[in-house]
Parts: structure tokens; C-alpha cells; sequence
């Protein structure tokens, strides 16, 4: 699914203004199907303040990192440069990250980059895996696996669900969620 | 120059700069006078701020007192400035001018002036943002800072609509000048950044001076927490990427001004002769 922000405005500020997009993105998250990917398209957005990314952006993935909607994806399309470069910040000075495709179909991590890029190269040749799947891609404990998923699904860039094993118990099964590599 | 002269009280606003003049008036009128008269008619040049500040001083007269009369500049083609700037437009009821309003043909001019304008919710920030990035276009040839240059103007002045309580909300208007480049201000009569910054316990107990040099400061905010504090850090950052620029900000007891020339930055502080209500904000980006 594909959710115009230009729809409430070309240039876009204050907190009130970004609760009131924010909620009406959760609500379509609502609606789309576990396993699907809502892109926020900011194309035709010319500018935006810190205020209203913080509050529309920012704590959807914060949403996204306390469990909501976990189990399908969410991504960034069509920021312009100053778009992007707000996003940017926003995003750095709260250590989260969000993945924006680029207008050349790549993928670009905004915000908290540490070794994000890496583990989302690893989960997109990967598409669907568990977490000691991504353990044995990358060379790591299976408890720093995790704690790079955990990062990667609030990104939104890869979705998680809950999955009854053979032998019982439960577990993760994660998904790459960005729309044309999924 | 102000006199009190029995329930009357008077405000000469000199030929030019008229900053001292209005912040002292705009401190004596709080609903103890009848009657105002804003003595304009030797008004000879009015930048962005002196216009701003002005009207200010006019709509904070009228909420104060039973009448205001505003001597128009004698200056026929300042009178008609004013005009096209809209500083006559939507006076409160009890205001009387001392000259009809000039009949003026108005040509779009959305690269040369931002006429006086009110911001009181988001939806008027999100429209200034639009208009500052027209004018900004045309002097900084580059649409990314023009929109980067808007979004700053715009962040400072929804931290009026959120935090300030400025009676008035924000007054802003802007001229670009074939000899000194653009200039805008932005005017409120809210509590100020000192007594703002101070709601946060973090920031309590600095000097006007010491609060106004830390709001520019990125993360700091009269709200605690994660994500704020980023309005006047974010106009610091645009101006300046602006070449040759001047940001000034005054509040309380202080004034400030940064300007920027050649990647190097000069700042001076000075204390005003009058407390300045609320917060005023003027940018100057040069040719």
C-alpha cells in the first residue's frame, strides 16, 4: 500500500500536525494484511520540520520498536533532499533508522547506521530466515542477531512473525519487507 | 519618544528604527490608558522587523485600551508600503487610521515580499514555509536551501503556535532589497525565551543573555525529552548556509546577533535599553 503524504501539504510542520498524519498512517497499517509493506511516499513534500518528522516518523518506528505492527513492513519513498536530510536528523538523534528507497531503486538506511547497512544487505539475500539464519550469515552470537533484528523490524525495512516450530515452543520468522526485493 | 498625557498615551515612532520605541511602549500599555495614539506620520523607511514590530505594538495597543489612533506616515509612498504590505489589513475594530487606506493595484510579487502575515495554527506555518521558499528562491539560487531556509523560518514559528502564548501569535513579514539582499522577522508578544526555556528545570536560573545563547543550542527545549529543541538550531543551521547572512534574535533583557561572512562567524551580544516582550526575530541574507 501507498500512502501520499503530499495529500496534507507541500510543506509540512508542528507536532500537531504530524500526530494527526502518524495516526491516520497507523490506521492503514491496520488494515493491510500481516506481511505487507506500507510505503510512505513523500513525493511532491518539499519541505518538513524536525517537529513534524519527530512526531509522524520518529515515533512510528519508536512504535515499531515497542511491537506494533511488527508483522508487516514499513519504508520511506520520494524524500527530496531536504525531505531526506530532515529525516536524517530526526532519526539519528533518537538512534533509530528507517530504509528509503531511493528514486534509483536502491536502498538507503536514514538516520542510526552503525552496522544496519550490513545487516540489511544480509536479510535482503536472505528474503526469509530466522534469526540464526542471519546468526551464520553474519558471523555472530545468536544474541547479537537478534539485537540487529530487533533494530531492523522498527526500521521497518523487515517484518516478524510468530512461528510454532516442529519440535513446539516458538519463534521469530522474519521477512524482508521492502517492496520489490520481498 | 512616549508621553503619558492624562489617559492618553502617546508613541512618537521616529523616521526610522523604531525598535527602542515600540518595546517600551509595548511595556507601559497594559490596560491602564483609555487611549493610544501611534504617532507614524514622520514614518520614512520600515523594514520587515520595524513593520512587524508595529503592528505589534498596534494590535497589542487595541487589546489594551478603549481606542487607538494611528497617524499614518505622511509619506505618500510609504503610506501606500504599507499598505501593499498589508500592515492595514484586518485592524481591530477600534483602531481609527488618520488617512483612508491608499486604492492600490496589486501585482503578484511572490519573489520580492512577503506581505505581513498572522501565523496562529499549523496550517498558517505550512503556507508560510510555501511563500518564504518563493522569496528565498530568488536569493539564494538554490531550491534546496530556499526549502531549507523556509523549513527553519517555519520551525521557528510553530514553536510560537506551541510554546509562546503569544496573545498576538506571530507577526512576519519579509522584502528583498536590490542593495542589502532579503530580509524577514518574526514578531510575537508571547512569554519570551527565558521565561520558555526556564519550564524545564534543566534550564533554570540563567541570565536573559545565557537563555537566548542556549536556545540556539541543538536539543535544547523548555520541554524535556527525546526529538525536541530544535526550532531555533535548525534557523541558526539554515541562515547560515546562507553566504553572507545575519541572524538577530531579541528577548528579555537580551539581544543577540550572529552574522556569517566567509565561513566565519561574529556574534554580539548587548543588553536593550527596554525589556523586549516576547521574542523577535530578524534575517538578513545578502547578495
Amino acid at each position: 500500500m501507498r500512502y501520499s503524504i503530499v495529500k496534507w501539504n507541500v510543506f509540512l510542520a508542528t507536532r500537531e500536525r504530524g500526530r494527526r498524519v502518524r495516526e491516520d498512517i497507523e490506521h492503514k497499517l491496520a488494515e493491510i494484511a500481516a506481511g505487507a509493506t506500507l510505503t510512505m511516499d513523500f513525493s511532491g513534500v518539499e519541505g518538513i520540520t524536525v517537529s513534524f518528522g519527530d512526531e509522524c516518523v520518529a515515533k512510528l518506528i519508536l512504535a515499531r520498536a515497542a511491537g506494533d505492527y511488527v508483522d508487516r513492513g514499513l519504508v520511506v519513498e520520494g524524500a527530496n533532499e531536504d525531505v531526506h536530510e530532515t529525516l536524517e536528523t530526526i532519526l539519528a538523534r533518537r538512534k533509530l533508522a528507517a530504509v528509503s528507497l531511493t528514486s534509483s531503486g536502491g536502498l538507503h538506511v536514514l538516520g542510526n547506521q552503525r552496522w544496519l547497512p550490513e545487516t540489511l544487505d544480509a536479510a535482503l539475500e536472505l528474503r526469509s530466515f530466522r534469526a540464526s539464519d542471519l546468526a551464520v550469515h553474519l558471523e555472530l552470537t545468536p544474541q547479537a542477531a537478534n539485537n540487529r533484528l530487533r533494530v531492523l523490524v522498527a526500521s521497518g525495512a523487515v517484518s516478524r512473525e510468530l512461528v510454532v516450530p516442529e519440535g513446539g515452543g516458538k519463534e521469530f520468522s522474519y521477512r524482508i519487507a521492502v517492496p520489490a526485493y520481498a | 519618544m512616549a508621553v503619558k498625557s492624562q489617559n492618553t498615551y502617546v508613541v512618537s515612532v521616529p523616521p526610522n528604527s523604531s525598535g527602542p520605541h515600540i518595546h517600551a511602549a509595548i511595556n507601559h500599555l497594559d490596560g491602564c490608558h483609555e487611549e493610544v495614539r501611534i504617532m507614524a506620520g514622520s514614518l520614512s523607511f520600515a523594514t520587515p522587523r520595524d513593520i512587524c514590530g508595529l503592528r505589534a505594538l498596534l494590535d497589542h495597543a487595541a487589546a489594551n485600551t478603549e481606542r487607538v489612533d494611528f497617524d499614518c506616515p505622511t509619506n505618500r509612498g510609504v503610506h501606500r508600503y504599507l499598505e501593499r504590505i498589508d500592515f492595514y489589513k484586518d485592524l481591530p475594530a477600534n483602531v481609527q487610521l488618520s488617512q483612508s487606506r491608499p486604492s492600490i493595484r496589486r501585482s503578484a510579487r511572490e519573489t520580492q515580499l512577503v506581505e505581513l502575515v498572522r501565523i496562529d495554527a499549523g496550517d498558517d506555518v505550512e503556507n508560510l514555509m510555501d511563500r518564504v521558499s518563493k522569496i528565498a528562491d530568488g536569493q539564494v539560487n538554490s531550491r534546496h536551501l530556499a526549502i531549507a531556509f523556509a523549513t527553519a523560518i517555519g520551525a521557528a514559528t510553530e514553536n510560537v503556535v506551541e510554546h509562546a502564548e503569544s496573545p498576538i501569535g506571530a507577526l512576519v513579514a519579509a522584502q528583498r532589497y536590490k542593495s542589502t539582499g532579503l530580509e524577514l522577522a518574526v514578531v510575537d508578544l508571547g512569554a519570551g525565551i527565558p521565561a520558555t526555556l526556564a519550564r524545564n528545570p534543566n534550564h533554570r536560573g540563567l541570565t536573559d543573555m545565557a537563555a537566548v545563547e542556549r536556545a540556539l543550542k541543538d536539543g535544547v527545549s523548555s520541554v524535556a525529552g527525546d526529538g525536541r529543541g530544535t526550532g531555533l538550531w535548525e534557523l541558526v543551521k539554515a541562515v547560515s548556509r546562507g553566504g553572507n547572512s545575519t541572524l538577530g534574535l531579541g528577548s528579555a533583557a537580551a539581544e543577540l546577533s550572529i552574522s556569517w561572512q566567509k565561513g566565519s562567524a561574529v556574534q554580539n551580544a548587548t543588553t536593550p535599553v527596554h525589556a523586549i516582550r516576547g521574542t523577535w526575530i530578524w534575517v538578513r541574507l545578502e547578495d
